[in-house]
């Protein structure tokens, strides 16, 4: 997939995870498992990017005797994901158009 | 690969970018690890989902060069901007200051056991250096002193070379005189044989006969005395080639030394 794309995709996907609510980086992954499938070191980057951009913030809880960093969308991301979604459902029915449901 | 040696080698590939967040990505990475060892996967396997250390560092730094990224941080919330309903508890502050002394400490570590590392690679090229040095001083006197009684032999030749010849000369004149004895004493009493048989021929019959005696006895002379002449050659031969030896171990004895 091209990079850019792919990083918007992933951007709407990760965003998608945070609209059921705050989450933290090992869920995020594993509730994206069956969606699309992402590493920690590629979920950082991500993660970083949306909070630099403001669709996210975050805060550090305790955690089993341990911190953990939990994420939430913010008003902006939620209005980002609902234009990367807007965006997918264009790209699919542009490739409707091309291939005419053939794959 | 450990999971510490995993987070060390990313680390290591994060050196350019500011000691805030290298220790966020690096409590990002240990908050992962612990929620997937929480979920049961074990070490191995964490770190195979987390990828080459250098390959995360690379996503991490390309992703500060990304000019989109670099334009939107001027509208990042603060974190004071998060819902005012959650202060940082006590204990949760005490965590994150543990967390930082807990990594000051690991840091500390690190350096120290890297000085000791050097320090002990340099004591190991000096001791190699002193032995290689000790070496080669040991090899020059042995040397030196090679070539020492290279040179004293060869004047010693020159100087002696006339007195040598003269006793090698002796020794061959005795062998001579000392084989001519016993092998004359035979000659002689052949000849006398010889004679004391014409004289008998000549009617001489008595001076024949003691001529030939005489003859007889001469030649068992010789024949008694060869042996005998033999050993006293061998012993004068075997008397220079002592000689030769011990001269010869004089000058091979400083050598081995």
């Amino acid at each position: 997939m091209d990079v850019q794309l792919k990083k918007g995709v992933l951007d709407v996907c990760v965003l998608y995870a945070l609209t059921g609510g705050e989450s933290y980086g090992y869920k995020i992954i594993s509730d994206l498992h069956g969606i699309i499938d992402i590493s920690e070191s590629t979920l950082y980057p991500i993660l970083k990017r949306l909070e630099a951009g403001g669709y996210l913030v975050t805060r550090t809880a305790e955690h089993n005797g341990r911190l953990r960093r939990y994420y939430r969308i913010t008003a902006l991301g939620q209005r980002k994901f609902v234009d990367g979604r807007n965006d997918m459902l264009e790209i699919n029915t542009i490739y409707r158009k091309i291939f005419g449901g053939k794959v | 690969m450990t999971y510490n040696e995993w987070r060390d080698e990313l680390k290591s590939n994060l050196l350019s970018v500011t000691e805030t967040e290298r220790r966020r990505v690096l409590d990002y990475y240990a908050e992962a690890y612990a929620d997937r060892r929480d979920a049961g996967y074990s070490e191995r396997e964490i770190i195979e989902y987390f990828g080459a250390p250098y390959d995360a560092a690379q996503r991490i730094l390309c992703d500060f060069t990304d000019t989109s990224y670099t334009g939107a941080r001027e509208n990042a919330p603060s974190y004071s901007s998060y819902p005012s309903d959650h202060r940082e508890t006590r204990r949760e502050k005490r965590l994150r200051e543990e967390s930082i002394r807990e990594d000051e400490r690991m840091r500390e570590n690190e350096r120290r056991r890297e000085d000791e590392r050097i320090r002990e690679e340099e004591r190991i090229r000096e001791d190699e250096r002193r032995r290689i040095e000790s070496e080669r001083q040991a090899k020059q006197p042995a040397a030196s002193a090679k070539s020492d009684n290279i040179l004293l032999f060869v004047i010693l030749c020159i100087i002696l070379c006339v007195p040598i010849t003269g006793l090698i000369g002796t020794l061959i004149g005795a062998t001579a005189i000392i084989f001519a004895v016993p092998i004359g004493a035979v000659c002689c009493g052949i000849a006398v044989i010889v004679h004391g048989v014409a004289l008998i021929l000549q009617s001489s019959l008595a001076a024949g006969l003691f001529e030939a005696g005489a003859g007889v006895i001469l030649i068992g002379i010789g024949i008694i005395f060869m042996p005998l002449c033999d050993k006293i050659i061998r012993l004068l031969w075997k008397a220079l080639s002592s000689l030769f030896k011990w001269i010869k171990s004089l000058f091979c004895r400083e050598a081995a030394v």
